[in-house]
């Protein structure tokens, strides 16, 4: 057993109660600056499964200094330092005492030369490792970011902006011997001009970032990413007659990945165009022709954005892809809209050409509808392949409508598509998702319901789908009580990346079944909390959550269960806290026993405005 | 007779040859007027928070605001009209905090009166405020369009004018004055241009005037207040207030629209000292002016600004039994008091 007491606690707590009511701007030559914050101190004993109990006595505080030099419009500043800031001493409902600082800058606010800088960086925080539709895993760890913006914008001159940022984070996961961390750099430059009426723009960004991910959801072997990419393009918009304009574009990126070892890299060139005018106010008409060198490319990138890498993938392998696109939509009456449009897309994928003609038509609708408001649109498209010779039909549809129904007030919408194109013309999504929610209200009693469902999947492939259901209701009566529950439901296919388990942004045909991980749960939570008093807070909350992870190297169950009990009570600046924290956190994957980590605790903070 | 004023560097300049009235030279923290007569006008203190109710604080007290800090103590947001009941309090409605501050100088108690969250009948807009015999309080609200009635202890009693489904039956209760005497309530209605007489429970027995610029016509009444036999309705823009009967006969009105002193351009409030001189209070020049029943401008006080004796959207003006003069410091979020010191004599003439 530890007992930590730290001397300076007794020096905070001594200003704490010395500490006189003081609140003025303070000056510093030409600097101003006001500042408030907390002090807090408490007392936390913790046990677990996998580490000794111990108890201690912290103190920490949290304070914000915001303030000018010479003239807000010069420069002004926030900034918020916080050390050791927890459940016990805050309203950080973190079991692990966060430490870091919060800062941003703004330079020539208002100016023509405006610029702003941020930073921030956290010790022993608790983060998220992310699974979809389900509860975040805990994890905790250390980050740190910083960002800078300027910008130009000089009249009759071209303007000009640039942004750079940077980060890194570092976690381990509860209940695995696992550890993960990112890092990231990115640095944006843009460019306006407009001449002899013609607006142009162009761009340059490049970045990079480092992924180590979890190997409990990833691998028997720690996975390690690293990607560079870079961009730059133009472009140009120029107004035509009949309310148009006309915008072509043209763009050049690249990326570069690295994943144990195996690597990826590739240019892809896209060109597009587009011209549009209205001869009526009730016509419209659109052409668009969108060029890309390197089709394949642009999947890789889209798997590289969302945080993942697609190795030995050969992108040497010529590919590209011409789409054409003539849309009319037309405006009958001012509650519907009417369109018609006609598509031409042609590819060349592996070596094998592709193309597909679709047109159609879809069409808006507007009304009320039982003293509510009822939207709806439906969208036809008829597609001919002319590689495989199959036709297909697809349709789109969405309704919403909401409407106070005696007393409820009610909402709720539906969508269905069916072949809806995605990138790569072999591939077809299909998808439904439907919502709603009721609340109604008497007097200090008030209730609230609602579900939704997703579910989406490439047409005609088995094993494709990703789903999700969820509920939640809530009842309330004034202050005195308030009751929440939630169910969700998911299962699907995944990308892992440093941040979690990302849907996958491509057909996951397209990636390697290493890279695809199998996810499927459920989770569910309730929660009750009451102010029987002004400034007394008792609640409760528990949640449970649990999964099955598959990569093509590891298989684990993975659960999660959080319990908190919290009483709070405010006396004027005084907030005293207590309450009882607990986290069972396991993946059999990791090959250790999931860990349990409880809490008691109690503490008290004081606010201040110190000048 | 003529009117002298001998303040600190005070001197009225010729009426018309003014754009505006000019304040008053004052030591900014405290001035006094002398008057004509020996009468005179001096400013007390002003006030904006209950914490300035209350009484020295012992040591314990003082310990533990230390400790756990002050209290939130509730201030005046943007307070409208004023009133005192026979106890010498003084309430306050406050639009900006959705209720009504009590100032218990005497007892050094403070009360905040609030009604909010309710299905029914809360207290949104808390425009203007009366109190009666029994010092049971009358505020209407102008959002919700009906008058709210608390007993002197701030409990709710309940609410003149509330329809069924909740709505209110004024369309924009503004002022209001009690007549306890005669069991009636007076409410100026200032969407309708019109001056509601009630009895006690509600119940619309008269209405005074229409909209137009005639005798007994309003343009946007907003201020009531009973003076002896007659009603003063601030008729705001036709920039002037008009007196009546009390069974809503017209008798005179003052004021006129204008850019000089002595001219009316967003008249505010009303009251009457006890030498019958009635002070108007006019919130875009920050100024009190004071008439004689004759509508002749006597003199006036206050200027634009944020120190003693000046104003900022001044909205509310009240003259208690013992010739106190509350003028609501709209804008500066506060109360000035002043106390004028006359020699109870018959109304005087006033500027020529």
């Amino acid at each position: 057993m530890r007992v930590s007491l730290r001397v300076a606690g007794f020096v905070q707590a001594g200003l704490l109660l010395l500490a006189g009511p003081v609140a003025a701007q303070v000056k510093f030559g030409e600097a101003s600056t006001n500042a408030n914050g907390t002090i807090s101190t408490g007392y936390t004993a913790s046990y677990g499964n996998l580490t000794g109990s111990t108890h201690s006595w912290t103190v920490g505080g949290a304070a914000n200094f915001a303030g000018s030099f010479y003239n807000p419009n010069f420069l002004s500043f926030n900034v918020s330092p916080y050390l050791n800031q927890s459940q016990a001493n805050s309203n950080f409902q973190s079991i692990s005492d966060a430490s870091g600082v919060n800062a941003t800058a703004n330079i020539f606010a208002g100016s023509k030369f405006p610029g702003a800088f941020s930073y921030s960086k956290a010790y022993n925080s608790e983060g998220n490792y992310a699974v979809p539709g389900l509860s975040n895993y805990v994890t905790h760890g250390n980050s740190d970011t910083v960002g800078v913006n300027w910008s130009e914008n000089l009249p009759d001159a071209p303007s000009f902006s640039a942004g750079f940022q940077m980060g890194s984070s570092q976690y381990s996961v509860y209940g695995t011997n696992d550890a993960g961390n990112n890092a990231f750099h990115s640095l944006n430059l843009h460019s306006g001009y407009k001449w002899a009426g013609i607006n142009m723009g162009a761009y340059y960004t490049t970045g990079g970032g480092h992924s180590l991910i979890p190997q409990v959801v990833a691998g028997t072997q720690t996975t390690e990413i690293h990607s560079d990419n870079n961009a730059y393009g133009f472009n140009a918009v120029h107004l035509l007659p009949m309310q148009g304009s006309i915008s072509a574009g043209i763009n050049r990126s690249a990326w570069n990945s690295d994943y144990l070892g195996a690597t990826s890299s590739g240019t892809i060139d896209i060109v597009n165009t587009l011209a549009a005018v209205h001869p009526t106010e009730k016509l419209s008409l659109s052409a668009a022709a969108n060029y890309s060198d390197n089709l394949s490319g642009q999947l890789i990138q889209s798997v590289v954005a969302a945080g993942g890498v697609v190795p030995g993938f050969n992108s040497n392998e010529t590919s590209d892809s011409l789409d054409l696109t003539a849309l009319a939509s037309y405006t009958p009456l001012p509650n519907l809209q009417t369109s018609a449009f006609f598509e031409r897309r042609t590819q060349s994928f592996l070596g094998v050409d592709y193309g597909v003609k679709s047109y159609g038509g879809g069409a808006t609708y507007a009304h009320t509808l039982l003293d509510g408001n009822f939207n709806a649109s439906l969208t036809l498209t008829a597609n001919s392949a002319n590689n495989t010779g199959q036709d297909t039909l697809g349709f789109s549809t969405t309704e919403n409508y909401s409407s106070e129904i005696l007393g409820w007030h009610v909402t709720g919408s539906f969508g269905y598509a069916q072949n809806v194109q995605t990138l790569l013309v072999t591939y077809m999504n299909s998808f439904y998702n439907y919502s709603g929610n009721v609340r109604r209200r008497w007097r200090n009693f008030n209730v609230s319901a609602g579900a939704g469902a997703s579910r989406t999947a490439l047409t005609q492939q088995a094993g494709t789908a990703n789903s999700s259901q969820s509920y939640n209701a809530n009842i309330g009566y004034g202050a005195w009580l308030t009751a929440t529950g939630s169910y969700s439901k998911a299962d699907g296919q995944a990308l892992a990346t440093g941040a979690g388990l990302v849907p996958v942004p491509v057909p996951s045909p397209i990636l390697p079944s290493s890279l695809v991980s199998l996810f499927g749960g459920n989770s569910y939570s309730f929660g009750l909390s009451s102010t029987p008093v002004k400034r007394l807070i008792i609640a409760a909350a528990y949640a449970k959550s649990t999964s099955n992870t598959s990569s093509d190297a590891v298989a684990s169950t993975n659960q999660n269960d959080q319990m908190n009990v919290l009483v709070q009570y405010q006396f004027r600046k005084l907030n005293f806290t207590s309450g009882f924290a607990r986290l069972e956190q396991g993946f059999s994957g990791s090959g250790t026993q999931p860990e349990v980590i409880s809490s008691y605790y109690f503490g008290v903070s004081r606010w201040f405005n110190f000048f | 007779m003529a009117l002298v004023v001998t303040g600190i560097a005070l001197l009225l300049t010729p009426l018309s040859a003014t754009p505006k009235p000019k304040a008053p030279a004052a030591t900014p923290e405290l001035w006094e007027m002398s008057l004509d007569g020996g009468r005179k006008l001096s400013w007390e203190h002003s006030f904006n928070s209950e914490v300035e109710v209350r009484p020295n604080r012992g040591f314990w007290t003082k310990l533990v605001n230390v400790i756990a800090g002050e209290p939130e103590y509730h201030s005046l947001v943007r307070p409208y009209s004023i009133a005192t009941d026979s106890r010498g309090r003084i309430l306050v409605t406050d639009p900006g905090a959705a209720g009504v501050h009590i100032f218990d100088f005497t007892q050094h108690k403070y009360k905040f009166i609030q009604r909010t969250g309710k299905d029914k009948d809360s207290m949104l807009t808390p425009q203007c405020i009366a109190v009666d015999a029994q010092d049971n309080i009358y505020v209407t609200d102008s959002d919700a369009g009906v008058i709210f009635v608390f007993e002197p202890s701030g409990k709710y009693l309940h609410t003149l004018g509330s329809l069924k489904g909740g709505e209110g039956y004024f369309k924009r209760p503004t002022g209001i004055a009690v007549d306890s005497a005669a069991q009636r309530i007076y409410v100026s209605d200032t969407l309708r241009d019109q001056v509601f007489i009630l009895d006690m429970q509600g119940k619309v027995l008269q209405t005074i005037g229409k909209s137009g610029d005639a005798e007994g016509e309003f343009n946007l009444p907003t201020e009531l207040r009973l003076d002896g036999p007659n009603l003063m309705v601030v008729d705001a823009m036709n920039f002037r207030v008009q007196v009546f009967d009390r069974s809503g006969a017209f008798q005179y009105a003052i004021g006129k629209i204008g850019d000089s002193t002595g001219a009316m351009f967003r008249p505010k409030a009303v009251s009457i000292d006890s030498e019958g001189d009635i002070y108007v209070v006019d919130a875009l020049w920050g100024v009190v002016q004071v008439f004689n029943r004759q509508g002749q401008l006597l003199y006036y006080f206050g200027s634009k600004g944020t120190h003693a004796g000046e104003f900022q959207l001044p909205s509310g003006l009240f003259i208690d039994h013992d010739d106190r003069v509350l003028v609501v410091d709209s804008f500066n979020r506060r109360v000035q008091v002043f106390q004028y010191v006359g020699l109870k004599t018959p109304p005087r003439e006033g500027l020529q």
